[in-house]
């Protein structure tokens, strides 16, 4: 075991005075983050961000049915669920819906109260602006939704005329009634939490991975250097036994990884502000993610002979799992895309921490058993491999 | 001629690194791709049902369905699609109780679960969702309006599906207005455009390593020690940086028209681009060539440089979607001016004459960087 630790702090030592380190594992990913949440924000999906829809009304009914829409209307507002604009007609509507100021506008048409009472036809127009489809849908439901109690009270009327139990003079009176009617079936809402990272922390997270990947990476390029210099022959001729020698160099990758992560996520949540929720379950998932990614770096390494092939192998395992993650194109969740990912360590790091970010610290125990899982996979056959490799 | 030689040198160099077949030909194709992928699905909110059969529940999801504003996709289980809605696999879940068509059938009412997080556009869906329960429930309330004033259930249920077809109706029409932001826009396209400008500007910049390299082992320096002069030597490196990027671009474009049928708008006015463009990219290279000493540093902030340039010039997200804040710091990327000169051709049938000003920009930026560098060259050159 003293071995392995000289090794590692040697390793270690080495490699704090190539300045690079600090460049890959701390400077890039912040200030790649850095530029992603000012170009993203909160916009990457629906993620993260309260989302408020802006629909204009353009009321030119003049009468009761445009006086209950309205107050529709003002109770959406209340709830905060849409922004509303009141708009002076249809011109005004068209116009706000083509420049894009509102999604979307609805337009209550001239005797529409009078249509709706006589029951005859009547057309509310909902203009939506071409680049807001989900406000048009949303402005379209309202009215709809508004287009159905009317008519379901007409319904009713009409029903009991045609099964004779009431007079036709009696029908505008039933109207009323008609309208007054409760629901039959009511929305009861859940708020759910939101098991996801918000754009910040998911940005520094995704990418401190992917950097982790060329810190990891070096463990076993060190090994394939000294080979090349002839020190790993002397380091083989000394009393220890031979997987001491990558445990020891993996074991200061670990450690610079772990360092810098850490640095990262205490940084990132000072000065971007980014929220990564319980620090215990952070701290085991930051294990996780290290180990897993050395574990594959050093397999990887493992099957090049020079430090150059194996820097490039990396790299490329490296980009490709990361590009899987989602880090540099964030996919559209749900989709079969999102379930290719799970194959890349990178994606339970960042589902790791999205459970986290609306739970407890146990909930980021499933994916800190896989990430183990990887690690120890990856890990064994690695260390097989390359102690293999390191004949002299 | 000398010039020519350093730079067909430092081409093929480039051609015969293993790791090229990755980086330059096998990673922008597939980016390209995953990006397109991103555009092929449908760009609606998914809203999860959890139903056991019955006449109340089909009817919803069918409005659901046929009201066009969202996917609907079933679960059997509450909890499993709970999840997806906290990790924004789903928009908003609803849950039809098993019951509802019994509880309904004895004259009761009933009450259907939304699920939904607070963030992102579940909240709104619910309106979606009250639309199709109060049209699924409209025959309902109109029998029992008629049962109350002492209809038969039967008769009545039987008069209020015939007068639902009659009865005069409040519609809701829709139109769309405005200028699409996209149009005329492929699947692959945008992808295409923005990923070409950033591969072309980092390959460049990943390639200075091999310039470094060269001072390192000293290969500058010899060569300074032939009859050749610095500036030969300055030049050859720069023209064989262009030639790298300029290949790096051609072959995105090349491929990406063939594979995706991507369209690249006037093809003047594109070559124009990538020859200006791969300018760009060869004097940004040399830049990093000239003042990095270390090799694996530059690799590290050239990675962060290209990324982090594409990505303020419009290549992540496209210009139209950014502030206007954002939007001037993009003016100082060379990027974004590739990208808007990209737009213009492919999305406005733009021609040559119609982008002088963005490849007289992208020029001067590659006539400033290429100065710079020069200059730094040649000093580090007769200094050694």
């Amino acid at each position: 075991m003293h071995a392995v630790w000289l090794i590692a702090k040697n390793d270690l030592a080495l490699r704090i005075r190539d300045r690079s380190v600090f460049i890959i594992g701390i400077i890039a990913p912040l200030a790649l983050a850095f530029i992603f949440n000012l170009i993203f924000g909160g916009g990457i999906s629906d993620v993260g961000d309260t989302i408020t829809l802006h629909v204009g009304v353009a009321n030119v009914d003049g009468g009761p049915v445009g006086e209950a829409f309205e107050e529709v209307m003002d109770s959406l507002v209340a709830d905060g669920f849409i922004e509303l604009t009141v708009l002076d007609g249809r011109a005004a509507a068209q116009a706000a819906a083509d420049d894009g100021s509102i999604g979307a506008a609805i337009v209550l048409p001239i005797g529409m109260s009078d249509a709706v009472i006589a029951g005859q036809d009547a057309n509310i127009e909902v203009i939506g602006n071409v680049d807001a489809p989900t406000t048009t849908q949303i402005a379209a439901s309202i009215a709809e939704q508004f287009a159905l109690g009317a008519r379901t009270a007409n319904l009713s009327v009409a029903t009991a005329l045609a099964t004779g139990v009431v007079a036709p003079q009696d029908a505008f009176a039933l109207a009323a009634e008609a309208s007054a009617a409760p629901p039959i079936v009511t929305i009861g809402t859940v708020k759910a939490a939101t098991r996801q990272l918000e754009a910040s922390a998911f940005f520094v997270a995704g990418l401190s991975v992917f950097f982790m990947f060329f810190i990891a990476g070096m463990s076993i390029t060190s090994m394939l250097e000294e080979r090349r210099e002839g020190t790993l022959s002397r380091l083989l001729a000394a009393p220890i036994a031979r997987w001491s020698v990558i445990a020891g160099k993996s074991l200061a990758s670990v450690i610079i990884g772990i360092v810098s992560l850490t640095v990262l996520v205490i940084v990132s949540s000072l000065i971007m502000g980014a929220e990564w929720g319980n620090p215990f379950g952070v701290g085991l998932l930051v294990l996780g993610a290290v180990l897993a990614v050395v574990a594959i770096m050093t397999l990887v390494g493992a099957f090049a002979k020079t430090p150059e092939q194996a820097a490039n192998l990396q790299a490329i395992v490296a980009v490709t799992l990361s590009m899987l993650s989602g880090t540099f194109v964030p996919f559209a969740p749900g989709g079969l895309l999102s379930r290719i990912s799970l194959l890349a360590p990178n994606s339970w790091f960042l589902r790791g921490l999205g459970d986290l970010a609306g739970g407890v610290a146990a909930d980021a125990l499933p994916a800190f058993g896989v990430l183990m899982a990887f690690a120890v996979a990856f890990g064994s056959v690695g260390l097989v491999v390359a102690g293999k490799a390191m004949q002299p | 001629m000398k010039i020519l030689s350093i730079a067909r040198v430092n081409l093929v160099r480039f051609l015969r690194d293993r790791s090229t077949v990755f980086f330059v030909f096998v990673l922008p194709l597939g980016i390209v791709m995953l990006i397109g992928a991103q555009f092929s699905g449908s760009f609606l909110p998914i809203l999860g049902v959890l139903a056991t059969d019955g006449a109340f529940a089909d009817d919803l999801i069918l409005r659901l369905e046929d009201g066009g504003g969202v996917e609907v996709k079933l679960f059997d289980d509450e909890d499993d699609m709970l999840l997806s809605v906290e990790r924004a696999n789903l928009s908003a879940g609803v849950v039809i109780p098993a019951d509802l068509d019994e509880v309904l059938a004895n004259g009761g009412s009933a009450e259907v679960g939304f699920m939904s997080r607070p963030d992102g556009v579940g909240p709104q869906l619910q309106v979606v969702v009250a639309e199709a329960v109060a049209g699924a429930s409209e025959q309902i309330i109109a029998t029992r309006f008629a049962v109350s004033k002492g209809a038969e259930p039967e008769a009545a249920a039987t008069a209020a599906g015939e007068a639902a077809a009659a009865v005069g109706t409040l519609t809701v029409g829709r139109s769309v207005a405005g200028e699409a932001l996209f149009e005329n826009v492929g699947q692959f396209d945008i992808g295409a455009s923005s990923q070409l400008v950033l591969f072309m500007f980092l390959t460049g910049l990943t390639g200075s390593a091999v310039i470094i390299e060269n001072r390192q082992l000293g290969m500058t320096t010899r060569m300074a020690g032939t009859p050749t002069s610095v500036l030969t030597i300055v030049l050859g490196e720069a023209l064989g940086r262009f030639a790298i990027v300029l290949t790096q671009g051609l072959y995105i474009m090349g491929a990406t028209t063939l594979l995706f049928g991507v369209n690249w708008g006037d093809p003047w006015g594109a070559a124009a681009v990538l020859i200006v463009f791969s300018a760009v990219g060869a004097g940004a290279a040399m830049l990093f060539g000239a003042f990095f000493k270390n090799d694996q540093q530059a690799g590290g902030v050239a990675i962060v440089a290209a990324i982090g340039l594409a990505a303020l010039g419009g290549s992540m997200l496209p210009l139209e979607l950014f502030s206007d804040t954002l939007k001037t710091v993009a003016k100082f990327t060379p990027h974004a001016w590739a990208n808007e000169a990209f737009a213009e051709l492919v999305r406005r049938d733009a021609v040559v004459g119609d982008i002088l000003l963005q490849l007289g920009v992208m020029a001067a930026f590659a006539v400033a960087l290429l100065a710079i560098a020069s200059w730094r060259m040649h000093s580090v050159i007769t200094r050694a």
